[in-house]
C-alpha cells in the first residue's frame, strides 16, 4: 500500500520565505487581487497527489472532485453487500454523520467499515479514497496518526484497544460531482469529515492528534504524523515579543481544545458553541508584524492545505483575506513562565477567525506518560459538515 | 475524610490527566424543591481550586469542598430570580473509573417563582478550566410528567455557554397526573400476573360455598356484589402498600415480592377449586393486595423530590391502575357470570383454575427459585393476545347459554 517514507518528510524546514500575490475570493464573492501575503514555504503544504494509487483506476477523470468519486465509487464496488450496508449512510443520517471523537474507538462508535474488517481489495481502494481527498502531507498524516495508534498497541500499558486497522470509513448519500453527498474517516486521534454541497468541499470538523507527539519508528518506517503541525503552531507564539505574548495569553486552563466533538451522536451543531463578543481573546493577526503573519498563515495551512488543492486554496485564501485577519485572534495559555512550550502539558494555542476555529491542545500521555500528546481541531464557523447540519 | 488514593494519584502525578472528564448535573424537579447532584472529576476540581482556592491544599475533604463547590452551582427561575440552595450531601466516589466528589444539593422553591423556565450555571470548575463542561440531565419532574428515573439530557454548561436553559414550559399537576394516569394503567396491561391473580379470585364470585364445595349463586345481583367486594378489597390492599411503598415506609425484596405474587395466584387458584374459607375471596384479594401494591410502588422507586409530587404521581398512578383493572373487570366478569352458572361451570372454573396452577407454579419456579422454564415467558406473553383471550371467553359461554337453554331446569344444587 501507499505508505511513503516519512524520513524525506522530516528534513523539512520551516524558513524559506517568499512572496506571494494571490487572488483571493471573499465573502461576498467578489475577487480581490491586492492581498500581497508573506507565506512560508512548507514543503508539508505540498498540495499535489504525487502518489500513484491503483487499487481503482481513476486515470480518466480530471478534477480531484472527479477522482474522489471515482475512488469512492470503486471501494464501495469492492465490498459486499453487508458491508456495503455498514459503510453506506443517507445524507440526512445525521446521527452517524456526527459520531466521530477524539477517543479510541472502543469507547465511542464510529459510523462506517473498519479497516480492519476490510478484504485487501477493499482496504487498498479506501487507502486510495484518502490519498485522493488528501494531499501529500494530509496522506502521510493519515498514515502515521494510525501508524501511532498500532505504536501504542505494542507499548507497554497500550495494547487491544489501540491498532492502525481500528479506522472507519463511512459514505453519506451517493458519491457524486454534481449531488450533495459526505465522506467520513477516522477513528482514535483523527476525524476527517469533508461534505461536497454542490461540488464544493468542505473539510471540517476536522481532528487530528498523536502519541506519541514525536517523530517514531515502527517496523523499520518513521513517522511523525504532527510533528510539523505542532511546531508551526508554537512557532507563531515562539516570535512574539514578550509583551504581545502577554496580551495573547489567556490565563485559563486548557486541560483539551474547547470546542472537541461535542455534538457527538446529537445530529446537529448546536452543542458547538463558539466564543463570542469579549468571549473571543487574544490579539488580532491583522495587528502583528508581516513576519509573524507569515507564522500564522503556515499554521493554518498545515491544517487546511492537508487537502487536496482543490478544497484548500478556496478556504486559504478565505481565512487569509485580510477582512478575515482585521477579526482573526490568535490565543495561547498554559504556563506563562515556560511559555509557548509543548512539552508542557496544559499549553494550548488557538487561532479564532470569522470563519477559521484552529485549536492545539498539549495534554500528558495516556500510555506514554512521561511526555506530552496533542489534541487539534479545526472548525469552520459556517461550513461544519458543509453547513447543512 | 481523606479524599481516595485515585483522586491524590490523578492531582498528585498527572497535572492535566486525560481524557479530560466532564462534570455531571443531575435535576430532579419538584414542587416546592429542585434536587442536584453534581459529580466533580478530581483531577479537574483541583486544577480550578489550585488557581482558586487554595494553592496548597486543593483537595481538601468533601464537607469543606462541598459549600465551594455549592458557591458556583446556580438555579434560577424564569424570572431570572436565584433559588437559594443547600448541601445535602458530599462524598469521593469512583465514577467510570476514576475519582469523582459527588455534592447532592437541594434549591427551595418559594410558592412566587416561576419554574416554567429554569436556568442551571455551574462553573465550579469550567471558571479556571476553561475546557471543562458539564453535563446537564434531567431526571424526575411529575409536573412535566416525568416519571422515569432515567435521566435525559438536556445540553451543557461551559466556559462558552454559562448557563442552560431548561423549558418547562406547561409543567403542572394535571401533567403530572396524566403521565402518573397513563403509566399506572400500562403496568396493569403489561402486568399479566396481578391480572391473573384478580381473574383467578373472580372465577368463585358468582358461586357460594357450601359444605366445602362450590354452588352457584341463585341471585345474580349478590354475584356482582361479590365481584365488587373482590375488586374493593384488592384496591384498598394494593393502594396502602403502594402509598407506603412510594413514601419508604414499606419495602421487601422484590424477588420476595415478585414469588408472594406468583404464591397469590395459586392459593386463588386452589380456592377456586375448593373454597379455602367461605367468603374468603375479599380476604384473600385484601391480604394479597397488600403484596401486589409494593410491586406496584417499585414503578414509582425515586419518583418524586418532594411530598406534592409524590402525592400527585400516587394518585395518577393508582387511579390508572383502578381504571385498566375495571376496565379488565367489567369485560370479563359478564362473560364469567355466564359460564359459571352454565352447564360447563364446573369444567370451565376446573379448566381455568388448572391453568392459573400451570402459570403460578411456573412464575413460583422462576421467581423463588430461579428455575428458568418455557412455560413463565408463554404466560406473560399471553398479554399480547389478550383480545383472542377475550372473544374465545364470550364464544364459550354463548356455547354454554344455547345448551343450558336446551334444558328445562338450570343446573342447580349442591355439585357432586
Amino acid at each position: 500500500m501507499g505508505m511513503r517514507r516519512w524520513t524525506s518528510m522530516l528534513a523539512l524546514t520551516l524558513g524559506a520565505c517568499q512572496s506571494v500575490e494571490g487572488t483571493v475570493n471573499t465573502d461576498d464573492g467578489t475577487t480581490d487581487t491586492d492581498t500581497t501575503v508573506d507565506t512560508v514555504d512548507v514543503t508539508d503544504t505540498d498540495v499535489t497527489d504525487s502518489a500513484v494509487f491503483t487499487a481503482v483506476d481513476c486515470t480518466d477523470t480530471t478534477t480531484t472532485l472527479e477522482a474522489v468519486v471515482c475512488a469512492t465509487e470503486g471501494f464501495l464496488a469492492t465490498l459486499s453487500d453487508d458491508e456495503r450496508a455498514e459503510a453506506v449512510y443517507d445524507l440526512s443520517d445525521t446521527t452517524s454523520r456526527t459520531l466521530w471523537s477524539n477517543l479510541p474507538t472502543g469507547g465511542k462508535a464510529r459510523a462506517g467499515l473498519r479497516l480492519e474488517d476490510m478484504s485487501d481489495a477493499s482496504r487498498a481502494a479506501a487507502e486510495q479514497v484518502a490519498a485522493t481527498v488528501l494531499s501529500d502531507a494530509g496522506y502521510a498524516d493519515y498514515v502515521g496518526v494510525r501508524a501511532a495508534d498500532a505504536y501504542l498497541a505494542s507499548s507497554s500499558g497500550g495494547g487491544g484497544g489501540y491498532g492502525d486497522g481500528l479506522y472507519y470509513v463511512a459514505v453519506f448519500g451517493t458519491p457524486s460531482v454534481t449531488e450533495d453527498w459526505a465522506l467520513m474517516i477516522g477513528g482514535h486521534h483523527l476525524a476527517y469529515n469533508v461534505a461536497w454541497v454542490d461540488g464544493v468541499g468542505y473539510p471540517t470538523p476536522n481532528h487530528i492528534g498523536s502519541e506519541p507527539k514525536a517523530s517514531f519508528t515502527l517496523g523499520g518506517e518513521t513517522y511523525a504524523p504532527v510533528v510539523t503541525e505542532g511546531a508551526a503552531f508554537a512557532a507563531v507564539f515562539q516570535a512574539l515579543d514578550s509583551d504581545v505574548l502577554d496580551d495573547a495569553f489567556l490565563g485559563t486552563v486548557m486541560a483539551d481544545v474547547l470546542l472537541g466533538p461535542d455534538e457527538y451522536g446529537t445530529g446537529s451543531t448546536a452543542a458547538v458553541q463558539y466564543p463570542t463578543g469579549s468571549q473571543r481573546q487574544g490579539v488580532l493577526v491583522s495587528e502583528l508584524s508581516t513576519d509573524d503573519q507569515a507564522l500564522v498563515q503556515t499554521a493554518i495551512g498545515q491544517w487546511v492545505q492537508d487537502f487536496d488543492g482543490e478544497i484548500s486554496d478556496a478556504l486559504m485564501a478565505d481565512y487569509l483575506s485580510t477582512e478575515a485577519l482585521a477579526d482573526t485572534y490568535i490565543a495561547w495559555t498554559g504556563t506563562r513562565s515556560s511559555g509557548p512550550d509543548v512539552e508542557v502539558a496544559g499549553t494550548y494555542f488557538r487561532i479564532d477567525g470569522p470563519r477559521l476555529w484552529l485549536e492545539l491542545a498539549c495534554q500528558s500521555g495516556v500510555i506514554l506518560r512521561n511526555e506530552t500528546h496533542y489534541h487539534a481541531i479545526w472548525r469552520d464557523k459556517q461550513f461544519d459538515y458543509g453547513g447543512e447540519l | 475524610m481523606t479524599p481516595p488514593l485515585a483522586a491524590l494519584l490523578l492531582y498528585g502525578g498527572v497535572a492535566l490527566g486525560h481524557p479530560a472528564l466532564s462534570s455531571a448535573l443531575r435535576l430532579d424537579v419538584g414542587v416546592d424543591a429542585v434536587d442536584v447532584e453534581l459529580q466533580l472529576p478530581a483531577d479537574q476540581l483541583a486544577m480550578a481550586r489550585e488557581r482558586r482556592a487554595d494553592p496548597v491544599d486543593p483537595l481538601p475533604g468533601p464537607e469543606v469542598l462541598a459549600p465551594w463547590v455549592a458557591s458556583h452551582v446556580h438555579l434560577d427561575d424564569a424570572r431570572g430570580t436565584a433559588l437559594v440552595g443547600t448541601v445535602t450531601g458530599q462524598r469521593w466516589a469512583q465514577i467510570d473509573g476514576a475519582s469523582h466528589l459527588v455534592v447532592t444539593l437541594r434549591f427551595d422553591v418559594p410558592p412566587e417563582a416561576d419554574l416554567s423556565t429554569l436556568w442551571v450555571e455551574d462553573d465550579a470548575i469550567s471558571s479556571v478550566v476553561a475546557s471543562h463542561k458539564t453535563w446537564v440531565t434531567w431526571g424526575t419532574d411529575v409536573a412535566m410528567g416525568r416519571l422515569d428515573a432515567a435521566p435525559v439530557v438536556v445540553g451543557v454548561v461551559s466556559s462558552t455557554v454559562p448557563a442552560l436553559r431548561v423549558d418547562r414550559v406547561g409543567a403542572g399537576p394535571m401533567r403530572g397526573l396524566r403521565a402518573a394516569f397513563a403509566l399506572g394503567a400500562v403496568h396493569i396491561a403489561e402486568g399479566t400476573d396481578h391480572l391473573l391473580f384478580l381473574l383467578t379470585l373472580l372465577l368463585a364470585a358468582p358461586l357460594v360455598a357450601v359444605r366445602g364445595h362450590w354452588a352457584p349463586r341463585d341471585n345474580a345481583r349478590a354475584a356482582v356484589g361479590r365481584v365488587l367486594a373482590i375488586v374493593t378489597a384488592f384496591t384498598v390492599g394494593h393502594s396502602v402498600t403502594l402509598a407506603l411503598g412510594a413514601v419508604g415506609a414499606a419495602a421487601l425484596p422484590g424477588a420476595v415480592v415478585e414469588s408472594a405474587i406468583a404464591l397469590s395466584i395459586l392459593v386463588s387458584a386452589i380456592h377456586a377449586l375448593r373454597p379455602l374459607r367461605v367468603g374468603g375471596e375479599a380476604w384473600i384479594a385484601g391480604a394479597f393486595g397488600l403484596l401486589h401494591g409494593l410491586a406496584f410502588a417499585s414503578a414509582l422507586a425515586g419518583i418524586g423530590v418532594d411530598r406534592l409530587s409524590l402525592v400527585t404521581a400516587l394518585v395518577g398512578f393508582n387511579l390508572g391502575i383502578e381504571a385498566a383493572q375495571l376496565a379488565v373487570v367489567a369485560v370479563t366478569v359478564p362473560a364469567l357470570l355466564v359460564l359459571a352458572r352454565g352447564p360447563f361451570g364446573t369444567a370451565w372454573r376446573g379448566l381455568a383454575a388448572g391453568g392459573a396452577i400451570v402459570a403460578s407454579t411456573a412464575w413460583l419456579a422462576e421467581r423463588a427459585l430461579g428455575v428458568t422454564n418455557p412455560v413463565a415467558p408463554w404466560v406473560d406473553g399471553l398479554r399480547d393476545h389478550a383480545l383472542v383471550a377475550v372473544v374465545l371467553l364470550y364464544l364459550l359461554a354463548a356455547l354454554g347459554s344455547v345448551r343450558g337453554a336446551g334444558r328445562t331446569t338450570m343446573g342447580a344444587g349442591v355439585e357432586a
